[in-house]
């Protein structure tokens, strides 16, 4: 999984590592220590890539509508996370299956995001975090609204249908390197 | 009854991973910590102990209150569950507890910091916020 180069040759972006499958409490926690030990020299750039992963994975754990049994009584949503980079930004993707009623409230819950600036953000937050857990939802129900807030850039999201009652629900963030960042600032 | 009891709580996080803070509640003094961080996937099952040791602190002993956030990372499930604690924070010293907040985070993060302020902007309880400087 880790790759000795990250020395970036090509403009392309370079796939760091990808997985696909059950996001139990154990990948989750792997894949956030990676994070950790990858960019230890960027703690700017560690810290929002480390708390966007965990959004994402976390999310997709919750709301896959394809879950595992690890282990007995520990169900676990399937998902597929991709982390790629290049000069610029890094990339994560992250996508599983949900219902069509899902897909639609995303589609909806997604573009009103990407409508509100920073500011506006930060007050939808606010009061999304204080309205009452839904039944279904062990989240807080605002993970998509903090990775905005997080990463400074749209969401990209992508529905593509699998039969006639699921989607396969994909949602691509770019995150800014920090880094880069100051050095132009100086 | 057991649950009448009120106890100083110590919760030490699993070195291993980033999912669970350190936790230590004095009942003592009143002066309560919360550090590291917080990653839960069911935050509420974490937090509501400590939600109730504060409501029970408050009924029961009526005393100070310090609360030390320390917390370098927590998701958006942990965040609620702060929310939580900070309302109940406020009730109290709205109805004449005394409660002091302190809340710390890293200098160079502002995402943390905008934390702080929006949780001050929204429970209208005031916090210091103070920035840890790099080791």
């Amino acid at each position: 999984m880790l790759f000795e180069d990250t020395s970036i040759a090509y403009n392309q972006p370079q796939e760091v590592f990808s997985y696909n499958g059950p996001m139990s409490h154990t990948i989750i926690s792997e894949l956030g220590d990676f994070i950790k030990v990858w960019l230890s020299d960027d703690e700017k750039s560690s810290k929002k890539v480390f708390a966007i992963l965990i959004e994402l994975l976390q999310n997709a754990s919750y709301y896959s509508k394809s879950s595992i049994t690890v282990h007995e009584n520990q169900e676990h949503g399937v998902g597929r996370f991709i982390l790629s980079h290049d000069q610029d930004f890094f990339y994560m993707e992250c996508g599983n299956l949900v219902s069509t009623s899902t897909a639609s409230k995303l589609d909806q819950a997604i573009e009103h995001i990407n409508s509100l600036d920073h500011q506006a953000l930060r007050k939808y937050k606010r009061e999304q975090r204080d309205k009452p857990r839904e039944e279904e939802s062990k989240g807080a129900g605002i993970g998509l609204i903090q990775v905005a807030l997080l990463s400074s850039n749209p969401l990209q999201a992508s529905f593509t249908p699998k039969g006639n009652e699921y989607f396969f629900y994909s949602n691509t963030i770019r995150i800014n390197k920090q880094k880069a960042n100051t050095l132009e600032k100086i | 009854m057991a649950n009448n009891t009120l106890e100083s709580i110590f919760i030490e996080s699993n070195e291993d991973s980033s999912f669970t803070p350190t936790v230590n509640f004095d009942l003592a003094t009143g002066v309560c910590s919360i550090e590291g961080e917080s990653c839960l996937e069911n935050a509420a099952e974490f937090y509501n102990t400590l939600i109730k040791w504060f409501e029970q602190y408050i009924k029961q002993k009526e005393g100070n209150i310090e609360l030390n956030l320390k917390l370098l990372y927590f998701n958006t499930s942990s965040s609620k569950c702060i929310l939580d604690m900070l309302k109940i924070l406020k009730h109290y010293k709205d109805s004449g507890g005394m409660v002091t907040v302190n809340w710390y985070y890293r200098s160079y993060d502002e995402d943390q910091l905008e934390e702080a302020q929006d949780y001050v902007a929204y429970t209208k309880l005031p916090m210091n916020i103070i920035p840890i400087q790099d080791d």
